[in-house]
């Protein structure tokens, strides 16, 4: 069996099953696992999911890129996708009261009782749990906006052209360097990380991964377009806050500018973007009862998994153990 | 004739203003922010004023709701 290098460690059958798919050329594929009954908290098969949508993205070095849309690849992974969805649905709603979705956001956003890593960061988090902090969001910022991107070309109407211009914005309106993603790339060379956006994939919890998968399944189906949008306003709306006391935490460690940019960047971009999110993308676009609930459901998903991330993070940062 | 600047009144927070202009600040610096949109503090809690920082979330609603805009002098 071919190896490649780049392609992580496999941590069960679903991941060993897509490594050793992308491994070789594209062709067709032996019957794939059993699908396990609850996927969320699954690390292979969250990893599975994590090897095979990177093709979305930037790819893997050494595996062929005819692999992304494979029918054979596509045949496994979608009950795979789908029953990652079925319990993102089980685990996270939030009910249409009726009033605009931007006053429902905000006061979901306010309402969610996930505890809060920023806080504890910004007081107590040390050297070493800083880098594990940048280590674990990497998965995520690394491709800042990425996921994102897919929603562009399947808006239509009066929300296309905001959410297109808080896009430009987070690819930095066309200035060399000006990549929200490239800032948070500094942050990470500036404690002495690997800015490789497959360096750490080995050491990411379950919850770090399922982040990403669930924003790259809502990218890549336009049926979950909405829930996308839901998504990715919650992601704006609780970022100023947060961004400011990871700000303060690093400078609390003594880590200077080329850290802490990304951050300082962010508080400002952040309470632009959540207002342009709110009131001129999601307000016009959630114009059916059907695109509302998913809207709401996408907010309800990213409130969620986010509060995963944070309840793992600070169980083990609370106990001085590394994340 | 150029499209005038659009200002948003934000509900409960910044006033969202869309377009370049000039920001001269307290000690009379001028500066063009590079950020199409920009973000404008209404509530006074902002930490980098004059823009949002978000604050405006924190705590009691700083900004009581607004009336509509009914000032004459005004072209609708």
């Amino acid at each position: 069996m071919s190896e490649v290098a780049s392609l992580p460690h496999a941590r069960g059958a679903w991941s060993r099953y897509v490594i050793e798919a992308l491994a070789g050329p594209p062709r067709d594929l032996p019957e794939p696992p059993a699908l396990p009954d609850r996927v969320r908290r699954d690390e292979d098969v969250q990893l599975a999911l994590y090897v095979a949508q990177e093709l979305h993205y930037g790819g893997w070095e050494g595996v062929d890129d005819d692999w992304e849309w494979h029918p054979a690849l596509a045949q496994a992974l979608r009950p795979l996708q789908d029953r990652f969805l079925a319990e993102l649905r089980e685990s996270f709603a939030l009910e249409d009261s009726g009033e605009p979705l931007s006053t429902q956001l905000f006061a979901a956003a306010r309402a969610d009782d996930s505890p809060s890593m920023s806080s504890w960061f910004q007081r107590h988090a040390t050297v070493e749990q800083a880098r594990e902090y940048l280590v674990l969001r990497s998965a995520v910022q690394l491709k800042e906006a990425d996921a994102q991107a897919f929603l562009m070309p399947r808006l239509r109407g009066a929300a296309k052209a905001p959410f297109i211009e808080i896009m430009c914005d987070e690819y930095g309106s066309g200035r060399p360097g000006r990549l929200h993603s490239q800032i948070w790339a500094r942050s990470m060379a500036g404690v002495g990380l690997s800015t490789d956006e497959h360096a750490f994939v080995d050491q990411w919890p379950t919850e770090a991964m399922a982040i990403l998968n669930a924003q790259t399944i809502f990218g890549i189906r336009r049926s979950l377009l909405a829930a996308g949008i839901g998504f990715y306003s919650i992601v704006e709306i609780t970022s100023s806050i947060p961004m400011r006391r990871y700000q303060r935490g690093f400078e609390r460690l003594g880590f200077g500018d080329d850290v802490t940019e990304y951050f300082a960047e962010h508080v400002e971009a952040d309470a632009t973007h959540e207002q342009m999110m709110a009131l001129e993308v999601v307000d016009p676009f959630g114009d059916t009862r059907q695109r509302r609930a998913d809207v709401l459901f996408g907010a309800a998903v990213c409130l969620g998994l986010d509060g995963d991330l944070a309840r793992w993070c600070l169980t083990r940062w609370d106990q001085g153990a590394a994340a | 004739m150029s499209e005038p600047l659009r200002i948003r009144v934000c509900p409960q927070g910044p006033l969202l203003v869309h377009g370049e202009f000039v920001l001269v600040d307290e000690d009379g610096t001028e500066t063009v922010p590079q950020r199409s949109s920009v973000a404008l503090c209404r509530c006074g809690r902002s930490t980098i004023q004059p823009l949002c920082d978000g604050n405006h979330k924190v705590g009691r609603p700083p900004i009581e709701p607004g009336e509509p805009l009914e000032c004459p002098r005004l072209v609708g």
